[in-house]
């Protein structure tokens, strides 16, 4: 009965009559317009337009109209009573002013927002050898400032949106995935990682970066970073789209260590024992091996290839997308890679007029794998590189117990060949340890959204949320018994497994209504979120053979079992929140939002606090005397913009109990025990981020031109400080939890975009994006200078009335030509101490070249000043496309500067005095009376006198200016009626693209790249930064 | 109808939301305890006063690395570097050894900060635990002795902070500038406030010494005889530990019938067989006893580390000291200075029983007291009964107006059992005068406790020694260059020329003793810098 009931009813579509009709869809200028919707009126029959804008669809004999939509354009009806052939030509909406924002809770168009707003358009990242979204929205948006600080593929940029807000808590902004709060950073604990690789770049519809107070203040506690919402892409009514697309790349580092071959290092290496008095040591071997080493550690092929698929279509009940992911990137690093599996399933439902329901589902697994790359590691893979000796030999064949590795005969460090030291600090063979250790990670995550949507009436619309997000880990780390990090221990092995879950639920109401001229649109809402994570390691040392060091612990193959693990709960969120949009025909603009945020960080006390953001716009273009006037023939879209809010920061220092005095385990050696680990504050409370803003909007000449212009004014106050207690207080971690400190930052920030040329087969949109932004320290606990540790050293400085921290050390003056001492500035500026390496002490000394000493002297903790802001203090990016015909040239220049950099790869590792190989700077050494340099004279293992390792010193301090070319792209766009008649109309589109990345960087800094450096402004033996080439396909079916 | 569903939608949605709203916000952690609870029960108690020797052994070096600091092998390592006796062979203790220190550099910061660290739980678990005893969690003796554990690692922490970073009693009679000695807990905002107002101006080296014999007059008083539990009575304070502190404290002090005094409770019984009545303490047969087990009779106060926890390979005495073909990093080696010294025998058992030797002709020697290379649990010992005799020995030999015979024996029960051949051993009539008794007990002392890191007490405190300064008129003496070691400076009996490329420090020089750490000095200007840093 029911195969009856079909069969008749495909019959009668069948049998009905149908015809066929093509045609293009252009704008106002003639210039195609892709991926338009073409929608048989009354009817689930459908298409889109081919990328040359070019489409066909058949449709029923009764047909009597088509609607032809596209984002940014008016839709159009048009009639089709005979015709076989439609051209259209779409109006674009007024500006980008029609274009649809995403901001919390809800969108809004482009004209009603009051708040900084700035969108990335995902396309031109979609197409880019990344592991990541996050890694490349650098250069692309003004205010938002990103620096991928290595070539590690898996490492997290860090993003900083309208300057750092914190001080001790998180800068980094709250990443919205489709309306929810995301996780981001890293979460694997034996490689780098980064969550946000779990979301397919080419899945992406949108990205909006809410900058300001009125922007994000729905966001309340967690705003004071700035939101990037991400929204991905849901299916279309009308026709169904197959997209595939293939990616392949190869890269290779921009640039390498320039450093002393094997015969400069003899030379350098015995000189630096003989002006110590010791006897020369370093000897060429009978082969006379000149290694390179970076050649056993950087890959010069890194290859990527990346798989695409996506379906996607939809009814008018029905809508859907799915995707299928594959990528497989190399980093640069021969143990670097990072492999992703991705799923992304969105289904629309309507259930009838007033009901919808959404799930949209990431499903991913990400394989990271990566190698040791400590800074000062014996086996970190930089740093090692750095030293390794040129004049020895990778391998040794006289040693097959270690694989042929040339290590010394005990394995302790590198073989010495004809050496008659050892490499100092006893550094490994590099090429042994990649080749051995692994450090790996699989992890598994599952991002479910499903929504409930209610209408009861045309004005009010009912949401409802329930989002989970769970992570878990499994990794795997294995240490080679015999050499290496391993040896001591010999061997190691380790598991550990993490889970992390988290949920979100949402409930919120959207009410839009309008009263003649006045639209009002309110939000009303409730979140709560909460967390829970766990983890356990299994750790084994002393294994009995490496055959038990492949893939896992395996139980009873090691002497020496260790276990470890924790469990957390938290942090907790309860929110409230509602926004106010009005307008008065569409002119005046006013919004108010206000968020109560409840959050478990806190004692019960001062768990809440209360967030305001008010904005106003002024749209006065829309006025009827703009219009009259004659301003309006070059102004035609002129609106004005103010927003303040009092946001939070809900990612403070101290974890999740920072208010409480605790007491945690600390075990004697075996015996158990607890000690103090945290002095609580039980008055803790929020951290607070006042941010005030002014803007306008321009469109000059009918829109060719767009002009946004922001100032902003971010107030920090009532920072959550860990104070700093003075060490002899003996307070665990040297400090107590307090709300004082205030930092500002302000700026400007400026964007340009403008269609130079607009005609039908050619045009050139030409863009560029500046900002400012200047940071001041205002106040800090007790209003004392906080010299910051970096773990290795202190080269920071937190001062009332600098930056954050801003680079902070020694004034240097010069080599003495007549000795090859380093000579230092005194506090007072004037008085020049000159430090004999000899016997380490320092002299006061009349000038520079004197070679009279004079009294004895010292150099003190007191004679460093501030040497520079750590922080860029201006940057941006510019874009070009040029179009001809179904040619495509992008480009995309990013800028930084204002920053200075403190190297200490060229302090530490460059220009050691050990028996290491140096940087080929060392060469400029001090020789001989009359040398004129700034490399002092050599002398073993007088590192920290002649380099005041561990601090900064102006010596190594250098400007971070750059202009790089990030990417330019030349694609290939075939005609959609060749492509459509060469494969009878599988085929709908087909373009190629060939691109590079990192073709080019324009800078003084002397170091490996002024990207490669930490929050805080060093350079510390980082992996060279890609360049990359790589080629492409799109096929549409 | 419509309607309704959405009522009852968002009806039932706010009342579980808000029902959750206590589960949401009121959590608690779940890996510590609160500080109201730490001394709740007595178990705890207990686990709190382990916290206390815990950070005795492993306090934080740089970004949370665990390298031994204070006592759990760091101070050991620093204590060699600080002297000649010992060769740094590469970077890693560069500046110690080469005393290119400064009020950033880590190795001295961190003793400091460690120390204190350690000093801060001390005294908060005396407050707790005398809270718990007069809260009847615990008895009242119990409360006593843990206070009396607290305070004896509080006078060993400040004891070791005032030999590294203020000039010695011996200057001035204690009247140079001493440390704070903190001896109330800081763990709030007000006692914050108290603890900054003390002036380090306004503190000598003389108030510091009241203050150490005062906690240890205390944990004398309080502190078992012995342990209970294996091995315990080496890894807890005892007694006869709080004695034997005593007297290396009042040594330091210079104060010789105090050390004599001291040393009466713990050396009875006839030459060469010396006992300590309490706890038992006597010296092993073999020179290698207490590092063969680290729990020996001569074990009287060690720092306790296992596999599970230790100073790990960048900080354990085992990998430090170690030979390279042991698997150890071997970075601080034997220096010729010491090894070619011809007052150590040739035959000395103790040159192979502790130490190794490398290369044809001999050109590295390496420490063996310390030898589980692979899981580096050797115990850090701080007190062994071989201190105690020499320190006894010295004492007697400096009162004595004629060369002590008491002192001889007491020198010879420690050197005999390594120097075998009697045409070696010492008599009373080896020494000429006293000053050749006491020159020889502080050979021994070298001999004996080289590795131990007791060398920077000896020439902290003889620096202004008339006859037995370390180097005329006081000082560092010069050093072996990092690594500098050859074959051709190595030689059992002496008469070899040793290049000493890194040169002595005189007395007189503000590197003579370390700097305040400038997280200090910038966030207490009440804690004064040391001259010229």
């Amino acid at each position: 009965m029911l195969m009856a009931c079909l069969t008749l009813f495909i019959s009668q579509i069948l049998a009905q009559n149908s015809r066929t009709i093509s045609g293009k869809v252009t704008d106002e200028n003639g210039a195609a317009i892709s991926n338009a919707s073409i929608i048989v009126k009354g009817t689930t029959i459908g298409t889109t337009t081919a990328n040359d804008g070019t489409f066909t669809i058949k449709v029923p004999e009764n047909a009597k109209s088509l609607i032809i939509s596209s984002v940014n354009f008016m839709t159009v009806e048009v009639s089709i009573s005979k015709e076989s052939t439609v051209n259209v030509s779409l109006q674009s909406t007024s500006a980008n002013l029609e274009e649809v924002v995403v901001v919390g809770y809800g969108t809004q168009k482009k004209k009603e927002v009051t708040g900084a707003v700035s969108q990335v358009n995902p396309v031109n990242i979609s197409t880019l050898v990344t592991p990541s979204v996050d890694k490349q929205l650098g250069g692309r948006a003004t205010g938002v400032l990103v620096t991928n600080s290595s070539g590690l593929v898996n490492q997290p940029p860090r993003i900083r949106i309208r300057g750092v807000n914190s001080i001790n808590g998180s800068s980094s902004p709250l990443f919205v995935l489709d309306g929810v709060p995301m996780e981001s950073g890293g979460f694997a604990g034996y490689t780098s990682d980064n969550l946000l690789a779990n979301i397919n770049p080419a899945d992406i519809e949108s990205i909006d970066v809410l900058k300001d107070g009125s922007a994000t203040a729905i966001f309340g506690s967690r705003a004071a970073n700035g939101v990037i919402m991400i929204t991905t892409k849901k299916g279309k009514a009308g026709r169904l789209n197959v997209n595939y697309s293939f990616i392949q790349g190869s890269s290779k580092p921009s640039k390498k260590f320039k450093l002393l071959n094997a015969q400069e290092f003899v030379l350098i290496t015995n000189e630096k024992l003989t002006n110590a008095g010791q006897q020369p040591a370093a000897f060429m071997n009978n082969e006379n091996t000149d290694t390179d080493w970076q050649s056993y550690v950087y890959r010069n092929n890194a290859k990527s290839i990346n798989h695409n698929l996506s379906i996607d279509g939809g009814t008018d009940k029905t809508n859907f997308f799915v995707s299928f992911n594959y990528s497989d990137q190399q980093g640069l690093v021969f143990t670097n890679t990072v492999k992703r599996y991705n799923i992304r399933a969105n289904v629309t439902q309507k259930i009838n007029k007033w009901l919808k329901l959404s799930n949209l589902i990431t499903l991913s697994r990400t394989e990271d794998s990566d190698q040791n790359n400590g800074g000062n590691s014996l086996s970190g893979a930089t740093a090692n590189v750095l030293r390794a000796l040129p004049n020895v030999r990778v391998m040794n064949p006289s040693l097959p117990q270690f694989s042929f590795y040339n290590v010394t005969p005990d394995g302790a460090a590198l073989g010495s060949d004809a050496n008659t030291k050892l490499i100092e600090n006893n550094y490994t063979n590099i090429a042994y340890v990649m080749a051995k250790n692994k450090f790996f990670s699989k992890k598994h995550r599952v991002i479910n959204n499903f929504g409930i949507d209610l209408k009861p009436l045309s004005w009010l619309n009912y949401s409802f949320k329930a989002n989970i997000d769970f992570i878990t880990l499994d990794e795997f780390l294995t240490y080679d018994p015999k050499h290496g990090d391993g040896r001591n221990s010999i061997g190691r092995v380790q598991n550990q497994a993490a889970n992390q879950m988290r949920y979100t639920i949402q409930n919120f109401i959207n009410i839009n209504k309008s009263f003649k001229e006045h639209n009002v649109a309110v939000t009303l809402g409730h979140e709560n979120q909460m967390q829970t994570s766990n983890s356990f390691q299994a750790i084994g040392t002393n294994i009995s053979d490496p055959f038990f060091q492949q893939t896992n612990v395996i139980s009873n193959s090691y002497a020496t079992q260790q276990s470890s693990g924790s469990y957390s709960k938290g942090p907790g969120f309860v929110s409230y929140f509602g926004r106010v949009n009005y307008d008065y025909a569409g002119k005046y603009f006013v919004t108010a939002s206000l968020r109560r945020d409840g959050l478990s960080r806190f004692a019960p006390e001062n768990r809440f606090g209360t967030f305001p953001g008010f904005s106003v716009g002024y749209r006065v273009s829309q006025e009827d005397y703009w219009k009259k006037s004659p301003m309006a023939k070059v102004i035609n879209e002129f609106r004005v913009r103010t927003s303040w809010a009092k946001v939070g920061n809900a990612e403070i220092a101290g974890g999740s109990f920072p208010y409480l005095s605790l007491y945690g385990s600390a075990p004697y050696g075996a015996i158990s025990g607890i000690a103090a680990t945290q002095a609580g504050n039980a008055g803790l409370k929020w951290e607070t981020n006042e941010k005030l803003g002014f803007g306008f909007d321009l469109g000059l000449l009918d829109n060719k031109i767009n002009i946004t212009f922001d100032y902003y004014k971010n107030n920090n106050n009532n920072l959550v400080l860990a104070a700093p207690q003075p060490p002899s207080f003996g307070v665990p971690g040297n400090l107590i939890y307090q709300n004082i400190g205030n930092m500002e930052n302000k700026g400007i920030e400026l964007a340009i975009n403008s269609k130079i040329i607009n005609k039908k087969d050619f045009s050139w949109d030409f863009g560029i994006n500046f900002t400012t932004q200047s940071n001041k320290v205002k106040s800090l606990y007790l209003d004392q200078d906080v010299i910051v540790s970096n773990g290795t050293g202190n080269y920071n400085i937190l001062q009332v009335g600098q930056p954050i921290n801003a680079i902070y050390g020694y004034q240097f003056a010069g080599v003495n030509s007549s000795n090859g001492n380093p000579v230092y500035v005194k506090a007072d500026g004037t008085t020049l101490v000159m430090g004999n390496i000899t016997n380490s002490s320092y002299f006061t000394i009349s000038d520079l070249n004197s070679n009279v000493v004079g009294a004895a002297s010292s150099l003190t903790g007191a004679d460093r000043k501030v040497l520079g802001s750590s922080l860029p203090k201006w940057f941006g990016g510019i874009t070009s496309t040029i179009r001809y015909k179904q040619f495509t040239l992008d480009m995309l220049w990013r800028f930084s500067g204002g920053n200075k950099i403190m190297n200490i790869t060229e302090q530490e590792s460059l220009l050691n005095q050990a028996f290491m190989n140096s940087g080929k700077n060392i060469l400029k050494r001090w020789t001989q009376a009359g040398d004129v340099t700034t490399v002092p004279r050599l002398w073993y293992n007088r590192d920290n006198f002649t380099n005041l390792n561990q601090q900064a010193v102006d010596r190594f301090v250098e400007s971070g200016n750059f202009i790089r070319l990030d990417n330019l792209q030349i694609s290939y766009d075939v005609e959609s009626k060749h492509i459509t008649k060469l494969t009878n109309s599988y085929v709908k589109s087909f373009r190629v693209f060939v691109q590079g990345q990192n073709l080019l960087l324009i800078t003084k800094y002397t170091g490996i790249d002024p990207d490669n450096i930490d929050s805080r402004g060093l350079d510390y033996n980082t992996v060279p930064q890609a360049r990359s080439i790589s080629f492409g396909v799109n096929v549409g079916f | 109808m419509k309607f309704k569903i959405f009522s009852a939608v968002i009806i039932a949605g706010s009342i579980s939301l808000f029902s959750c709203q206590k589960k949401t916000l009121e959590l608690q952690p779940f890996s510590s305890f609160s500080d109201q609870s730490a001394f709740s029960n007595a178990d705890r108690c207990q686990l709190a006063l382990n916290g206390v020797y815990d950070a005795a052994q492993s306090g934080f070096y740089a970004g949370g690395a665990v390298r031994g600091y204070p006592f759990g092998a760091a101070n050991i390592e620093q204590g060699e570097m600080r002297g000649e006796d010992m060769l740094n062979q590469a970077t890693f203790f560069a500046i110690t050894y080469a005393a290119t220190y400064n009020s950033a550099s880590p190795n001295n910061g961190y003793m400091f900060q460690t120390i204190y660290s350690m000093v801060n739980k001390a005294n908060l678990v005396i407050d707790g635990v005398k809270a718990a005893g007069t809260g009847g969690v615990i008895t009242a003796a119990q409360a006593l002795q843990f206070e009396a554990e607290c305070r004896f690692l509080r006078a060993l922490g400040h004891h070791e902070l005032v030999i590294n970073f203020s000039r010695p009693f011996a200057d001035g009679a204690g009247n140079k500038m001493g440390i704070i000695y903190r001896d109330f807990a800081i763990n709030s905002d007000a006692s914050s406030a108290a603890a900054r107002a003390i002036k380090r101006s306004t503190i000598t080296v003389a108030d510091n010494y009241t203050k150490i014999l005062e906690d240890l007059d205390f944990a004398e008083t309080n502190l078992p005889a012995t342990q209970t539990g294996a091995g315990l009575s080496t890894y807890r304070a005892t007694k006869a530990a709080a004695i034997a502190l005593k007297m290396r404290v009042k040594m330091h002090k210079g104060d010789w019938a105090g050390v004599i005094a001291e040393g009466a409770k713990i050396v009875t019984g006839t030459a060469p067989n010396f006992l300590s009545p309490i706890g038992g303490w006597k010296l092993t047969a073999a020179p290698d006893g207490p590092f063969a087990n680290n729990t020996s009779t001569e074990s009287v106060f060690s720092i306790k580390n296992d596999a599970t926890d230790n100073p790990g390979v960048n900080g354990a005495l085992a990998q430090m000291f170690g030979d390279p073909a042991l698997s150890a990093r071997g970075l601080v080696r034997v220096s010729p200075i010491m090894w070619s010294e011809a007052d150590w025998k040739c035959n000395d058992l103790r040159r192979t029983a502790l130490y190794r030797t490398a290369g044809g002709p001999v050109n590295a020697v390496y420490s063996t007291k310390f030898r589980d290379y692979s899981t580096t649990s050797d115990g850090t010992p701080q007190i062994r009964y071989a201190e105690v005799l020499l320190m006894l020995a010295e004492a007697n030999a400096r009162t004595s107006t004629i060369v002590s015979s008491t002192a001889v024996d007491l020198l010879n029960a420690v050197r005999n059992r390594a120097v075998t051949t009697p045409g070696d051993q010492f008599t009373l009539l080896s020494f000429a005068t006293k000053n050749d008794l006491i020159a020889a007990i502080l050979k021994e002392r070298r001999i004996e406790l080289l590795g131990e890191g007791k060398r920077w007490g000896d020439i902290h405190r003889l620096a202004l020694d008339p006859d037995f300064a370390p180097i005329a008129g006081g000082g560092i003496p010069a050093k072996v260059g990092t690594g500098g070691a050859t074959a051709a400076m190595f030689n059992c009996a002496g008469g070899v020329t040793i290049t000493k490329s890194i040169l002595a420090i005189p007395y007189s020089d503000f590197k003579f003793v370390w700097p305040i750490p400038i997280e200090e000095t910038q966030q207490n200007a009440n804690y004064d810098q040391n001259p010229n840093y």
